[in-house]
């Protein structure tokens, strides 16, 4: 009887691993095309048979985007626009998702549809007004019109996302706190915030993730070369008249490259805050 | 506490770093002189554009340029962008859509710039390559020239005992391009393309890639007596049976005649020096701009000249220079302009003209020294035959090019290559795709700047 | 009375606090959704044109778009109905599945995760590239694959009745953020109803059936809301791969919109177009909030 249960148990371990395997050589593989194409020459990337490794490892190509490109000052320009991006984003979308989820007050329905709208609402509709009135301020060529947003709100889907966070965790224990003379602030810091560390990493990761590669907000807000941010200047590889593709998957690889760095730190946390979590639902 | 003391620091830390960004664009406006100058262009042609402005600016120390470069696909977006701002340039690259800028009154006529340089006078300049909107009012000419052209592996066609003419005399009729393709094109086992045992689905080298657009075919179209306009310019003309029969023609080398691929989608093909060097193709139809790569791609290759044996008409293209009337330093922009539109004016413009770009000015074609200048076939993107296949044979054939001359035809030129697709792809013929989409067109259709057919 | 004033006080209060709280997303919304909005429901009833041209024109916008005037809306829309009814249940199920399996006891669950995870940071930009090689129908990777399996060639990107379904793939590639929602979701399913369930004697699919997916009805309610948000705005694959091509067959809506407003500076009608977007997809998530209540649990409630 047990034996069966464990050769049971073993198949469907092997099955379990078997589609995560090949699920990962999915998922690896365009990556792997990317990065042994960016050692390539231009030729060789289009060469019948597939190379599948470059014959010579062309680091030139490395070498050759930080030559004709800035890319230090992009990736300065990249990092601190993430800081202040990801930094408002969390703190003011979960204050929001707060005063949705745990605050019982007269507007609360009311915002919370109008957020919910402004999520439906075509990013494409409000580029150009929303770039006239930061021009009508004088703030374009500068991060600042990227920045702002974030410290208000950050973004509708961060709100909901931790909305939703916040209505699972059950009400008696921040009402015990309020019966002992607590305000909503300190509750906030003091209950909801450590409660829900793993949702503030994914809506961090998530801010992060989407300034780092944004790249229709950049283009239209920055004018000289030298505010560029990573992505846009991946982007600059495409000229009008040739594709530099080994130069442009360099360049990917290095925009790549702190993404997963700062996905390794995070996903630590995240697993730490799952489990410190406790009970939810 | 901590998150309290945490949050004020965070929320001083973005203010400081606000104003700092505010203080820096408040110096750069205090330059004195300073033009905009916004561009596109591959890595080359940015850095060749960078160290000529240098140069520029040493030989005119009282203006500043500030260069702007924008990827071209998203060119349109940034300017108008940037009009809107009220942050106009002063002088920038442009493409089809400076007519449209010139109706609204944003740019400068030419001819009233020219009326008051004698240097910029039109007649300097090669007749076809105006950017006019109207009869008397114009954006300018070309800046750089490219033409389309047709070019090829040399090894390949060596070994195949191939020689590819380069004198319109000489030209291949369609049905020897053809064939040429035929053999040039093989498969997994070495078997081309005339061989009856051939295998279409396992090709490693094709006869011939072509880009699908508009410079590619109406050079054809044009020589076969067909337009994009009708007669009276009042309606679709790829439609009528001269122009969709070359239409066909090109689809055919790919579903007939199996020796182009299928995917042709300009961006999901390798460039002309790839596809070229890698040997994936032996031909390769598309534009002049492709040179410089191939020279650099270190391949052996040639041009020749298009297989077009009757009535062999084509044209130069290329975006203008235009000039706001925004600007409040015309002077400035104009000495702008005429070094950036000189082949002498630096090493690195001239390097231009002798490998992406072919001069506007007629005096590089008419006296025999300038020509050598910049064409001489010892230039690395210049290769044998250069002279006969795209300088005689094009300036010699030349028309107005379509995208200058018809009304609206970025809009139309949407509706076609679409069309296109589906001739391509085989599931129609030229002529019945062209004609369901002419009535769409013909609502498009606002003539031509001219007044002449296109 | 007392009881009364009390709770007069504590509502004024509360109301303040929430006020507080929510301010900075007022103020978000005001400046980035509400203005914005507005303005742009002003010029889609005009012929704007970024420059110089601002006329009213009525209605002109909109019924050239819904008289068929216009030769691309009713595809574009069409077009991307499809991608969404295709790429938001698709991408969900597989997002799902894989939180599943890196949810059971398996070894190097931290390294499988990253590696799912892994795609979903890759700049667009650069993925769309790689996607257009390994997707070219001639010299692509998948072909050569294909061939080597002995399968005959598909055309991926560069025929109609496939390019959708390709994209729809190539967007299953980047599931990873919605995979990361889902496990946070599923690693919070509390141990003692698992273990309830266990002790009825139930299995693995018992397990999942009731407890496991009831318990994560909110999270998939958010992930299939915003897929279909997200569904409907999709860009990039159009705008970088194939241009809306071949034929029109991925002429997703966002990317007529934008080449509306940016390639024929018509941001009039590229406004109005944006309108009857906002409405469409307004009325889907009404529709999806009011039929949440039958099948979406909160613990909290």
């Amino acid at each position: 009887m047990s034996m069966t249960r464990k050769t049971k148990k073993r198949g469907m371990q092997i099955l379990v691993y078997a589609l995560l395997i090949f699920g990962s050589v999915l998922c690896l593989m365009p990556l792997f095309w990317m990065i042994r194409s960016s050692l390539m020459t231009n030729v060789e990337i289009f060469m019948v048979p597939i190379h599948w490794i470059p014959e010579k490892f062309r680091w030139e190509n490395y070498k050759e985007v930080f030559t004709t490109l800035p890319f230090l000052k992009y990736y300065a320009n990249s990092l601190k626009l993430v800081f202040f991006v990801v930094t408002g984003a969390v703190i003011t979308s979960s204050l929001c998702a707060y005063g949705l989820a745990r605050i019982d007050w007269g507007g609360r329905n009311i915002v919370f549809s109008c957020i919910m709208g402004s999520m439906m609402l075509p990013a494409a509709v409000t580029i150009i007004p929303t770039f006239l009135m930061f021009r009508k301020i004088g703030l374009t060529n500068s991060l600042i019109p990227l920045i702002i947003p974030a410290w208000l709100g950050g973004g509708a889907f961060y709100i909901f996302l931790l909305r939703q966070f916040f209505l699972s965790i059950p009400k008696d224990m921040d009402e015990a706190a309020y019966i002992d003379g607590a305000n909503h602030f300190q509750i906030y810091c003091r209950i909801i915030l450590p409660l829900t560390k793993p949702a503030l990493v994914v809506v961090g990761m998530f801010a992060f993730m989407n300034t780092w590669n944004d790249f229709l907000g950049p283009l239209i807000y920055l004018n000289s070369d030298d505010k560029y941010t990573v992505a846009l200047g991946l982007q600059l590889f495409i000229g009008s008249y040739r594709a530099e593709w080994q130069l442009m998957m360099a360049a990917a690889c290095l925009v790549v490259i702190p993404a997963i760095i700062v996905f390794m730190l995070g996903q630590r946390y995240l697993i730490e805050g799952i489990t410190m979590t406790g009970v939810k639902g | 506490m901590k998150m309290k003391k945490m949050l004020s620091a965070l929320l001083c830390g973005a203010l400081f770093a606000g104003m700092g960004v505010v203080n820096i664009s408040a110096e750069e406006a205090a330059e004195p002189c300073t033009i905009t100058f916004t561009y596109w262009g591959s890595g080359a042609e940015q850095a060749a554009i960078e160290a000529s402005l240098e140069t520029f600016q040493e030989a005119y120390p009282e203006i500043k340029v500030n260069a702007i470069h924008i990827p071209s696909d998203d060119f349109l977006t940034k300017i108008n962008s940037m009009i809107a701002a009220g942050e106009t340039p002063d002088i920038s690259y442009s493409a089809s859509w400076k007519c449209q800028f010139g109706e609204e009154g944003l740019i400068y006529n030419f001819f009233d710039l020219a009326a008051e340089d004698p240097e910029l006078a039109p007649e300097n300049y090669l007749d076809t390559c105006w950017w006019n909107w109207s009869e008397t009012e114009s954006a300018g000419p070309i800046m750089a020239n490219v033409c389309p052209s047709l070019m090829y592996n040399a090894d390949i066609l060596g070994e195949a005992g191939i020689e590819v003419p380069t004198t319109t005399e000489e030209a291949w009729s369609w049905d020897e391009f053809v064939e040429v393709a035929k053999q040039l094109t093989l498969d997994g086992d070495g078997r081309n393309a005339a061989d009856p045992e051939f295998d279409a689905n396992n090709i490693v080298q094709y006869g011939v890639m072509f880009a699908p657009s508009w410079n590619t075919y109406m050079s054809f179209v044009y020589s076969n007596g067909g337009s994009y306009l009708s007669e009276d310019g009042t309606q679709f003309g790829l439609c009528e049976e001269a122009a969709a029969e070359v239409l066909q023609n090109f689809a055919d080398l790919i579903n007939v005649h199996h020796v182009a691929p299928t995917s042709i989608a300009s961006n999901s093909m390798p460039s002309a020096a790839s596809a070229i060097a890698s040997r994936q193709a032996a031909m390769y139809l598309d534009g002049s701009w492709n040179h410089l790569d191939l020279a650099e791609a270190g391949c052996n290759w040639g041009v020749g000249v298009l297989p077009i044996s009757e009535n062999y008409t084509t044209y130069l293209d290329g975006g203008s220079l235009i000039i706001f009337k925004a600007t409040e330093h015309l002077d400035e922009t104009i000495k702008l302009y005429k070094w950036i539109t000189n082949p002498e004016s630096s090493a690195e413009i001239t390097e231009m003209f002798r490998t992406i770009w072919l001069p506007v000015h007629k005096v590089y074609y008419e006296d025999p020294e300038k020509l050598e200048f910049w064409a001489s076939e010892e230039f690395r993107a210049r290769p044998e035959g250069f002279k006969e296949a795209c300088v005689d044979a094009v300036v010699n054939n030349l028309t107005v090019a379509t995208e200058i001359n018809v009304k609206n035809f970025n809009e139309i030129d949407t509706l076609v290559s679409a069309a296109l697709d589906e001739v391509f792809s085989g599931s129609k013929t030229a002529l019945d795709a062209m004609s369901a989409i002419k009535g769409s067109v013909d609502a498009l259709v606002e003539g031509t700047y001219n007044g002449e057919r296109a | 009375m007392r009881n009364t004033q009390m709770s007069k006080k504590k509502r004024r209060r509360e109301n303040m606090w929430g006020m507080l709280f929510c301010l900075p997303c007022i103020l978000g919304f005001l400046f980035f959704a509400l203005l914005p909005m507005c303005t742009s429901l002003y010029y889609s009833f005009t012929d704007y044109n970024v420059i110089s041209r601002c006329n009213f024109v009525g209605l002109d916008n909109y019924k050239n778009l819904f008289s068929g005037t216009d030769p691309y809306f009713s595809k574009a829309l069409w077009v991307t109905i499809i991608y969404v009814a295709l790429s938001v249940p698709s991408s969900l199920i597989v997002a799902f599945c894989i939180a599943l399996l890196l949810n059971t006891e398996v070894k190097g669950k931290g390294i499988f995760r990253t590696i799912f995870y892994l795609p979903s940071i890759v700049p667009v930009v650069g993925m769309s590239a790689v996607w257009l090689w390994i997707f070219n129908s001639d010299f692509g990777l998948a072909n050569m694959l294909l061939k080597a399996a002995g399968l005959p060639k598909c055309q991926w990107l560069s025929s109609e009745s496939t390019v959708i379904p390709t994209l729809v793939f190539t967007n299953l590639w980047t599931v990873g953020s919605t995979m990361v929602i889902f496990l946070a979701g599923i690693q919070d399913v509390p141990r003692q109803l698992s273990e309830a369930v266990e002790i009825d004697g139930g299995g693995r699919m018992a397990k999942l059936l009731h407890v496991i997916i009831p318990m994560m009805t909110p999270t998939i309610f958010y992930n299939l809301v915003m897929g279909i948000i997200n569904g409907f705005q999709v860009f990039t694959q159009a705008y970088v791969i194939t241009q809306g091509g071949p034929n029109n067959a991925s002429l997703f809506y966002v990317y007529y919109l934008y080449r509306e407003a940016f390639q024929f500076m018509r941001m009039g009608s590229a406004s109005a177009i944006a309108w009857v977007l906002f409405v469409i997809i307004m009325l889907l998530t009404v529709i999806m909030f009011k039929l949440q209540k039958k099948w979406v649990y909160y613990g909290g409630e």
